[in-house]
């Protein structure tokens, strides 16, 4: 530990890439051993700010970086990452692709090398760690086949190990079910204890109310800190909790058919010997806690998850159709858009779409254009896919996909890094279009907010089990 | 109070060498999950004493990670790094050739490289890709007389072998690569300072 | 023995047995391997791996050097036929136990070779994601055909997308490896210190001079 307080000074930070400003005159001051919650909308820039305190950017992203950003008096930028995190810790927002090694107890003593921690501390230290985010259990599994909530804790057990004064979380539960975010909660309140600063960007803030001292709000680039009546009135906006009111299916028509079907990720069981049928021509929601398997119930049933039991698409059997002609039945619209783009502009992307789609008389140019119209992509066409926001990648993606009308379509959180007109207004282009098309929708979402009445039936996944929920409306 | 220093330039700057080893990575499972269609391949082929072409047709396929890495990371001893790491994946997913991978993705990666070396580590163009593939071929070549017993086979047969090759690395290690290049900076994912 | 050290020392005895034309050579070597096998416990499908996966490559050379060889072709043919075994079977020794051995190796690598710790790390990384690299290029193969286009080994496509992935995962795992301390070119202290037994390096040396004694009769 420093004997020194470490001076953390963020004055007129500006920050902007060719494309674009992200940050203008950001100042932010921290008081020592406090806790603070930075709040804004997605895209406003609380990420960058956050990466840049931790000095990844502007060295991992490029982009212009001016104004003062200093710790103990030097340039955030300058100073060797060994030294930087011993002093300013960050915890990134998707744990995934984050470790380089094979088990939490090798990350950490990755992490403790780079410090130069003497080796005879290290292995005392580790275990303190885990134990500190009740992870011992863990120390020698695979990384690969933990849940996003326990690759999390052992992110934090890293930042943690680390002893820094500074704690930069970026919506560090967004990946994390409810138990672990309690006791996520649970030990960096006992890391502030300590005399730490913390700083976390989160949409929800329940489980920490009491927690909060200063509030930062973000919007389009702009950082300021909220006064006493902004302060208690932003920390008692805590999520509604949604009902979402569905029935129950009875004799429909099925489409997809479950016959005692396992999952598995390693030795870790998702889904426990489950029969269920999904009906045709209907819109079902899957909701259930973070990494329960709800992704992976979805890759299962585009075959690229192996599982056990049978699995019927049109009373087939999916594990003797071929994959090519089987996605032509039933598609994924994957989390990560770019993967579902097969060409470089925006035009060549809805020409080869198109081409393709089983409804071309429903997608004329006049039609396309409209949407665009309505999804803020018209002036966009000649753009290059790549380049576009992840916002815009996402409408895109699914607009491709409904254009080529695949009978069955599984959405996998397709609100999500929308602001709440775009989410209303892709909502409703799914709906007509699907609708239009005689599709059945399986989505995935955590915005339920945005989507109570638009469902027929609920599918939740928990405790290895999923099953049709609702019924007394 | 602490030593900060400006961090020291490196040669091989982390992300570098973190993109070269992944490019390897994911070039060698593409032509991994090839493995059984060069297994049925190189057995019809087997019998007619014409083996040899099956793995000289697809030699340019495996040689790919070092011309990309040398495209993306423009530096020398990218393509001898991006090669080797490639040779190393594949001996350890069970390659037929055990420890000699290695060797020949040692020789794979310094032939590849030669081209850029060549012109003087200055071009990273088609010119200089090209270049890579005539390099390749000249010395994979070489290398071949000794490990696969070329010295061997009649004139004919090792003019015939060397043919394919040369097809097999421009196709791969040249048309290819240049179209891959195209994609990369239309598409504008390399973000380089 | 030291991981490393017994690469070295397979590596150097596979280099020069590229350049060795002995049919013996090549059976000494395979006989020696079968030996030392016999101690490492060997899984049944391990020692089918042995057996079957250099049949192809091998008798593919074989063949055609009896159809088309010249001079020497017969000799050259067999010698390539216990070549590819000889590769194997002696790289077997060092690669089927590398999963146990793994992070002595790179250890080893480290500190002892003192190869950069930006380039092991980079090793490290990538050989714990190999599994999500194999599922990966499954998912962008599929997801292109739920567009209707199916990617295939001949279209630049296919790697465009792979090294997009490519430049997404090593940005991630660059930016992960930063925020745990890393930093390129300083020092590291080590949890587990390797240290190379005196044992080892008579090992490798008496190895490697036996081996290059058996080559001096000229006797195959």
């Amino acid at each position: 530990m420093s004997y020194v307080v470490t001076n953390l000074i963020v004055e007129d930070v500006h920050f902007s890439y060719p494309t674009g400003k992200v940050l203008s005159h950001v100042s932010l001051k921290l008081k020592p051993n406090s806790f603070n919650l930075l709040v804004g909308p997605s895209g406003s820039g609380k990420s960058t700010l956050l990466k840049l305190l931790s000095g990844l950017y502007p060295t991992f992203s490029g982009g212009t970086l001016d104004g003062k950003l200093t710790l103990d008096g030097y340039d955030i930028n300058d100073i060797v990452p060994f030294q930087r995190v011993a002093r300013l810790g960050y915890l990134f927002q998707n744990p995934t692709r984050q470790f380089v090694m094979q088990t939490p107890f090798e990350e950490l003593r990755f992490s403790l090398e780079n410090l130069q921690v003497t080796p005879t501390d290290m292995t005392d230290r580790i275990e303190k760690v885990l134990e500190t985010v009740g992870m011992t259990d863990f120390t020698h599994h695979d990384l690969s086949t933990l849940s996003g909530g326990e690759k999390q804790k052992i992110a934090l057990a890293a930042a943690l190990a680390m002893d820094s004064e500074y704690l930069l979380l970026d919506e560090p539960f967004a990946n994390v079910d409810p138990v672990a975010r309690l006791q996520l909660i649970q030990a960096i309140k006992h890391y502030q204890q300590q005399g730490k600063t913390i700083l976390i960007t989160d949409h929800d803030w329940s489980g920490y109310t009491d927690m909060i001292d200063d509030v930062f709000v973000m919007n389009h680039g702009h950082l300021h800190q909220a006064d006493e009546a902004e302060r208690t009135k932003i920390l008692h906006e805590v999520p509604i909790q949604t009902q979402i009111k569905t029935a129950l299916p009875n004799e429909q028509e099925h489409i997809i058919e479950l016959k005692k079907v396992a999952l598995k990720n390693g030795t870790r069981q998702l889904l426990r010997n489950t029969s269920l049928a999904i009906p045709k021509e209907k819109r079902i929601l899957i909701t259930g806690p973070n990494g329960v398997g709800k992704s992976t119930l979805f890759s299962t049933l585009v075959k690229l998850y192996p599982y056990s039991g049978l699995i019927t698409y049109n009373q087939q059997d999916i594990a003797k159709r071929k994959i090519a002609q089987h996605v032509r039945d039933i598609a994924l619209v994957f989390q990560n858009a770019e993967q579902q783009f097969v060409a470089m502009t925006m035009a060549e992307e809805l020409i080869q779409a198109q081409q393709f789609s089983n409804h071309p008389e429903i997608w004329t140019d006049e039609t396309i254009t409209e949407i665009l119209t309505q999804l803020n992509l018209v002036d966009l066409r000649q753009h290059v896919v790549y380049q576009l926001s992840g916002g815009q990648q996402k409408k895109l993606q699914v607009l491709l996909m409904l254009i080529v009308g695949t009978p069955t379509l599984l959405f996998d959180e397709p609100l999500a890094g929308l602001d709440n007109d775009s989410q209303q207004c892709l909502l409703n282009i799914i709906a007509d279009f699907t609708t239009r098309q005689h599709q059945t929708v399986l989505v995935i979402s955590h915005q339920l907010q945005a989507v109570t009445d638009w469902f027929d039936f609920h599918l939740h996944f928990e405790n290895e089990q999923l099953s049709y929920v609702g019924g007394e409306v | 109070m602490q030593t900060i220093l400006k961090s020291k330039s490196t040669r091989w700057a982390l992300r570098d060498v973190l993109l070269l080893a992944f490019v390897a990575v994911f070039i060698g499972f593409i032509f991994w999950v090839l493995g059984p269609v060069y297994n049925i391949l190189s057995a019809a082929l087997t019998p007619m004493g014409l083996e040899p072409f099956a793995n000289n047709l697809l030699l340019g396929g495996w040689m790919m990670a070092a011309p990309l890495a040398s495209i993306l990371i423009k530096q020398a001893g990218a393509g001898v790094l991006g090669e080797v790491f490639a040779a190393a994946v594949e001996m350890l997913l069970g390659g037929q050739w055990g420890v000699a991978t290695l060797l020949s993705g040692l020789v794979q990666g310094v032939g590849s490289e030669a081209g850029f070396a060549i012109l003087g580590y200055k071009n990273w163009r088609w010119q200089a890709i090209f270049a890579s593939a005539v390099t390749g071929t000249i010395v994979t070549f070489v290398w071949s007389l000794f490990r696969d017993g070329y010295t061997s086979y009649s004139f004919g047969l090792l003019v015939a072998l060397f043919i394919t090759r040369f097809i097999s690395l421009l196709f791969f290690g040249g048309v290819l690569v240049v179209a891959i290049q195209k994609l990369i900076e239309k598409a504008g994912v390399l973000r380089r300072d | 023995m030291n991981p490393l050290m017994k690469f070295a020392i397979v590596m150097v005895i596979a280099l020069e047995l590229t350049f060795i034309k002995s049919v013996t050579i090549n059976l000494i070597i395979i006989g020696v391997s079968a030996f030392l096998y016999l101690f490492l416990k060997l899984s049944w499908k391990q020692w089918l791996w042995l057996f079957i996966l250099p049949l192809l490559p091998g008798f593919g050379s074989w063949f055609s050097l009896m159809y088309f060889g010249t001079g020497d072709h017969v000799h050259m043919a067999w010698v390539m036929l216990t070549r590819v075994f000889a590769y194997l079977w002696l790289g077997g020794l060092f690669t089927l136990k590398l999963t146990e051995e793994r992070d002595v190796f790179l250890a080893t690598l480290e500190q002892k070779a003192k190869l950069s710790a930006t380039f092991v790390y980079a090793l490290v990384g990538v050989l714990n994601f190999m599994p999500a690299v194999n599922q990966q290029i499954k998912t962008i193969r599929v997801a292109s055909q739920m567009r209707g286009q199916t990617l295939h080994i001949w279209q630049a496509q296919l790697y465009f997308k792979a090294i997009l992935s490519a430049i997404r995962w090593s940005q991630n795992l660059a930016e992960g490896m930063v925020s745990h301390g890393f930093t390129e070119g300083a020092p590291r202290t080590h949890l587990q210190v390797v240290s190379i037994a005196k044992r080892d390096w008579l090992i490798l040396i008496i190895i490697l001079i036996a081996f290059q004694l058996l080559l001096i009769p000229n006797w195959y």
